[in-house]
């Protein structure tokens, strides 16, 4: 590979690792190749705006919206109850409830940091309560975020589509299997750890009647949340709306559902949790919008060609090629965050597994579920330091339970997903958005 | 400190103020404006079995202006997405204030550096007066406001990158320590703007 391209990754990786803003570490490797290169930069600005007056991205910031309005409104602890309702009978229920909900709260926002700190900071104390010890909740909860990633709607799935120019509604439903089976992995990871701790108490047995009418008692008041879901996926599935108009929709159903239904959010706090979400995306669309320039200018170099041939000509094995490719994303996702990482990936990649003949809604799927592990992974387990945080613990507390999730949750699932396509492109023809 | 040094520091605490004030509300404009181009036009095709054609893409290009006031935001608040690891190393406050003052400079310098792409790509867009795409309400319109957006996020991107500089610059040259808020994002004040 030219030496400048290679100079110009160095550069981005001393870059971010120095603490650069990851997307000022894209700015300048795009700058160092436009000097070293001696390209005109009068193309670049018009390209990045051409790509990003797109009606498939603003799906970005109203799910991020989304997330916020959630988070800053009562919805998650209603659903909280429910999942407790019917799950918190079971010794050990309560991680149980907290691998549920990150399931419900990834089909609201697809954010796992809003779904850290929305289910984190109820449902740590609960848990405390009952005898868990504040690390394995915060561990657990956090790994469970990850779910939040990888049910639709998921940021990184439209970043992915959006990189790609795949079918967003296809993506979102290429992880739907992975995580199924995740979430069950985690549930039974924790019922079996949570039953060799003795300082967590079973909860009172109760009459399945009286498990009825709790139920029930619990489910009228969040009604209005459990309808989310179904309006966001509903409408993409059922051919409705697009996923950029479901998106704008349930923006504006949180805003109806907490201004006068719950009323438990001001109109202040709708605009306070907007714009906080105008700032979020727009941290990472910049990051998306340096990366894009940069992508211009290695397939002008034709440096995923180059990648292409350097990688298949380690190996004329597709298992091994694709056990590397696995061992890059892990990698890549342990130091950097999701979708800074589908954008630098995905560009390289992608041809390679073309060549592979993997499908690109199975690598969507084993994208998704690789970085998702590596938000969970140290050094740069993102993910982890929030739940430290809203958790007030730290990271050695949470250690051993990640890693053990990891190892026998994660790790299966992202070799099944890698060497068994069914489960990642099942769902998507079944409801007929692939093919 | 001086009558001319206080009426200075007002006067800049005033700009530093409105110019917050003005970014917070071309953010929340840009959320609004985009969130109802495209309910409307989904109220528009269930409820009175019409379209207004083009709305979804006029509200894509008033995006531009949502990604990139909230990017300049994002470094007001210094909530851009880092992969920092330096913290595992360096553990001496001095050396984590020149850590912090080296990034800063750096970003400040490349962002600098593309503020000459930014007003190139203003100034053709002024000149040429370049049509949108697809039409709106019967006809193509001028894009050149949407255009200007990534002009105006690389501008105000180096400015805080430079006022961060400047405040980390302080406690390297005076050998201090630094003040912990310059660690942490800056909080999100509930005000309407």
């Amino acid at each position: 590979m030219d030496i400048a391209i290679l100079a110009s990754l160095l550069i981005f990786t001393l870059l971010i690792f120095a603490g650069v803003p990851i997307a000022f570490g894209f700015l300048g490797a795009t700058v160092f190749v436009v000097v070293v290169k001696g390209y005109n930069p009068d193309f670049l600005l018009p390209a990045g705006f051409a790509s990003f007056n797109s009606v498939t991205l603003l799906t970005l910031p109203f799910f991020i919206a989304v997330g916020f309005l959630v988070t800053a409104g009562s919805i998650a602890s209603r659903l909280i109850d429910i999942a407790n309702s019917v799950f918190g009978r079971i010794h050990g229920g309560l991680g149980v409830v907290a691998v549920v909900v990150s399931c419900v709260f990834g089909a609201i926002s697809g954010a796992a940091a809003s779904s850290v700190i929305a289910i984190g900071t109820t449902m740590i104390p609960q848990m405390e309560k009952r005898g868990y010890p504040r690390g394995y909740s915060a561990a657990l909860i956090s790994s469970a975020a990850v779910l939040a990633t990888m049910i639709p709607p998921s940021l990184a799935m439209i970043m992915f589509a959006f990189v790609t120019g795949q079918s967003v509604a296809a993506c979102f439903l290429a992880t739907v299997g992975p995580a199924i089976i995740l979430a069950t992995l985690f549930s039974v990871l924790n019922i079996i750890m949570v039953r060799r701790m003795p300082s967590v108490r079973p909860p009172e047995p109760m009459t399945l009647k009286a498990v009825m009418v709790d139920v029930k008692n619990k489910t009228n008041p969040a009604i209005g949340a459990i309808l989310l879901p179904v309006v966001i996926l509903g409408g993409i599935y059922g051919g409705i709306m697009t996923p950029t108009e479901a998106a704008g929709v349930a923006v504006f159903y949180v805003m109806f559902l907490s201004l006068f239904v719950y009323r438990d959010m001001k109109l202040k706090d709708v605009v306070v949790a907007l714009r906080s979400s105008v700032n979020s995306t727009g941290t990472m669309i910049v990051m998306t919008f340096f990366a894009a320039l940069l992508g211009r200018l290695y397939t002008m170099e034709q440096v995923p060609l180059q990648v292409s041939d350097s990688l298949l000509t380690l190996s004329s094995n597709t298992l091994v090629i694709l056990l590397l490719i696995n061992l890059l994303l892990i990698i890549t996702g342990m130091v950097m965050d999701e979708l800074s990482a589908i954008l630098l990936v995905t560009p390289l990649l992608f041809p390679v597994v073309l060549e592979l003949g993997v499908h690109p809604i199975q690598f969507a799927a084993i994208i998704g579920c690789n970085l998702g592990m590596g938000m969970m992974t140290p050094p740069m387990a993102g993910i982890m330091y929030i739940g430290a945080r809203v958790g007030r613990v730290t990271i050695d507390q949470m250690f051993k339970t990640s890693m053990i999730l990891i190892a026998f949750g994660s790790i299966p699932v992202i070799l099944i997903t890698t060497f068994w396509p069914p489960l990642s492109l099942t769902i998507p023809r079944l409801l007929g958005v692939l093919h | 400190m001086t009558t001319i040094a206080v009426g200075m520091r007002r006067a800049g605490s005033f700009v530093w103020d409105l110019l917050l004030k003005i970014q917070r509300l071309i953010m929340l404009t840009s959320i609004v404006l985009t969130t109802t181009g495209i309910i409307v036009e989904v109220v528009m095709r269930y409820v009175f079995r019409s379209s207004f054609i083009g709305l979804q893409e006029l509200a894509a290009y008033f995006a531009l202006w949502l990604y990139f006031s909230g990017a300049a935001y994002g470094t007001y608040t210094r909530s851009h997405i880092t992969a920092d690891l330096t913290h595992l190393v360096i553990t001496k406050p001095y050396y984590l204030a020149l850590q912090k003052f080296l990034t800063n400079l750096i970003s400040c310098c490349l962002l600098i550096y593309i503020i000459p792409w930014g007003w190139r790509y203003f100034e053709w867009g002024i000149t040429r007066r370049e049509q949108s795409s697809s039409t709106f309400l019967g006809s193509t319109y001028d894009i050149v406001f949407f255009q200007s957006a990534i002009f105006y996020g690389i501008i105000l991107m180096a400015f805080y990158c430079f006022i961060e500089t400047i405040q980390w610059l302080k406690p390297v040259l005076k050998l201090q320590d630094f003040p912990d808020e310059l660690m942490s994002e800056r909080r999100e004040y509930k005000t309407w703007i």
